[in-house]
């Protein structure tokens, strides 16, 4: 049973344009996610899912460059574009991140892998709800139930956002929502790259940790930003755009 | 309706590899009451029930837990659903979070993460004990008591399952919404176990106890990460 962990990522965000290739510590914002990424196990491929605009080349270089693969297809219909990725690789899971996520906690990745695998679930997420801080985002489901949506008539936004048809219709399936234990319970928090203060925000959390990036953990992120309170004040005013 | 959620923990004295070790004394205090004191912390609850059997020596039990306000209710010491099943109607509980006293280390976080996720993904049944995981006795599980019924109804036959509550749920997985949580990597340790099962145990809780109180964590405190790290460090 192939599990591909698809990022989907473009260059051309409303609100940040090329946001993937800022660097931090000289490397870029998805060098740093698929560096991270690849300490992983139980995953068959890593795929980038991009669009077939021209400004888009660079990721398709980026991944030859660093021996994973790269799927392009649609700007609009993102659903449409990771289910042509997941059937190519012939994925049994997807794996979904999405590139703005670099510092995505990688245990809770294995954990919700562990309980789709062990339920025999068709959909666990820890977003959904958001309990956890917006930038932790993982969903991971079969590709059976994404192929079988697709086949009905899929809204503007629901090709948008890849998970919104099944979502929308949870009760239909084996659907669980991991809800943060205490110690990781922070849903207003953001680790994510939206805009350029998002930056400024990382590259503050990844000078303080001092280890390997690979072990950064939710909880130290956490940690970090409680003994730093300040570095809030540099994204906390920020409107997050949801799906729903 | 609001549903009423109760804790039950299953206990008898009759043990056959420690008897009486519920009774067991760690920094004056019997091991029971330590439970009794760490479930008290368990968010959400309306009620802590002592479920124990009818046999004249669990009258202690019985004791200890109306000296420290907990419920009890008194039932067949074989058949350990049904007397889940009759405390919860005595006590109007909807919602059964199942815990055995041989667990008295059972981290109260972990429970609450366990509820919130019943609650939330609307289930019929979850658990946190899929092995290989957590160290042993962190084990809670929770259900509706309508589940329980409807799964004893189904199993009144077999033996098993009327000693082991829970067995015919898990087991038919496609009747019933059920769910396994798996430990973040950071409380993964399989090997460790914290339960209350032989003498040795008990001397090991003891020492821990001890090595905690020095740090002035009382027993009912300790959470499942510091266990680790002081068996890590051991």
């Amino acid at each position: 049973m192939k599990n591909v962990l698809i990022i989907t990522a473009r260059s051309n965000s409303s609100r940040l344009k090329n946001k993937h290739f800022l660097k931090i510590n000289n490397k870029t914002i998805i060098q740093i996610l698929v560096d991270r990424l690849k300490y992983l196990n139980n995953y068959s491929n890593i795929v980038i899912a991009t669009t077939t605009n021209p400004e888009d080349d660079k990721f398709q270089l980026f991944c030859k460059k660093n021996k994973i693969d790269c799927f392009r297809g649609s700007e609009n219909d993102v659903t449409g574009r990771v289910l042509k990725a997941a059937t190519l690789y012939k994925a049994y899971y997807i794996t979904l991140i999405t590139g703005d996520c670099p510092l995505v906690d990688l245990s809770i990745i294995e954990q919700l892998y562990e309980m789709i695998k062990i339920n025999k679930y068709d959909f666990v997420t820890n977003s959904d709800l958001r309990s956890y801080p917006d930038g932790m985002d993982v969903q991971i489901f079969k590709r059976s139930i994404l192929n079988e949506i697709y086949k009905t008539k899929l809204t503007k936004l629901e090709k948008e956002h890849v998970t919104l048809s099944i979502r929308r219709k949870k009760n239909k399936y084996k659907f669980f929502n991991l809800v943060a234990p205490k110690n990781l319970y922070w849903p207003e928090l953001a680790v994510t790259l939206d805009e350029i203060n998002d930056y400024y925000f990382l590259k503050e959390i990844v000078k303080k940790f001092s280890n390997n990036l690979r072990m950064i953990s939710c909880e130290d992120i956490i940690n970090i930003i409680r003994k730093n309170k300040k570095l809030l004040k540099l994204n906390n005013y920020i409107i997050r755009k949801g799906d729903n | 309706m609001k549903n009423n959620i109760g804790v039950i923990i299953e206990a008898r004295l009759n043990s056959s590899r420690l008897p009486n070790k519920h009774l067991k004394v760690i920094l004056d205090i019997p091991l029971i009451v330590h439970l009794f004191t760490r479930l008290k912390k368990v968010k959400n609850i309306s009620k802590i029930i002592l479920a124990t059997t009818d046999s004249k020596r669990d009258d202690k039990l019985e004791n200890l837990a109306k000296k420290n306000k907990i419920s009890v209710y008194r039932g067949d010491e074989y058949n350990v659903k049904k007397r889940v099943i009759e405390a919860a109607k005595k006590f109007k509980i909807d919602i059964i979070i199942s815990i055995t006293a041989d667990c008295p280390l059972i981290d109260n976080n972990l429970i609450d993460y366990c509820l919130q996720n019943f609650l939330h993904n609307k289930l019929d049944y979850i658990n946190n004990l899929d092995y290989p995981g957590l160290p042993g006795g962190m084990n809670c599980q929770i259900f509706y008591t309508k589940t329980l019924i409807k799964s004893y109804k189904l199993c009144i036959k077999n033996k098993l399952n009327l000693e082991h509550p829970t067995l015919f749920i898990l087991r038919n997985k496609k009747l019933f919404r059920t769910f396994s949580l798996r430990p973040n990597i950071n409380l993964f340790y399989p090997n460790l176990r914290y339960e209350l099962d032989t003498i040795d145990d008990y001397k090991e809780m003891k020492q821990i106890a001890v090595y905690f109180n020095t740090k002035k964590i009382k027993f009912s405190d300790i959470t499942c990460n510091e266990l680790i790290n002081y068996s890590i460090a051991k």
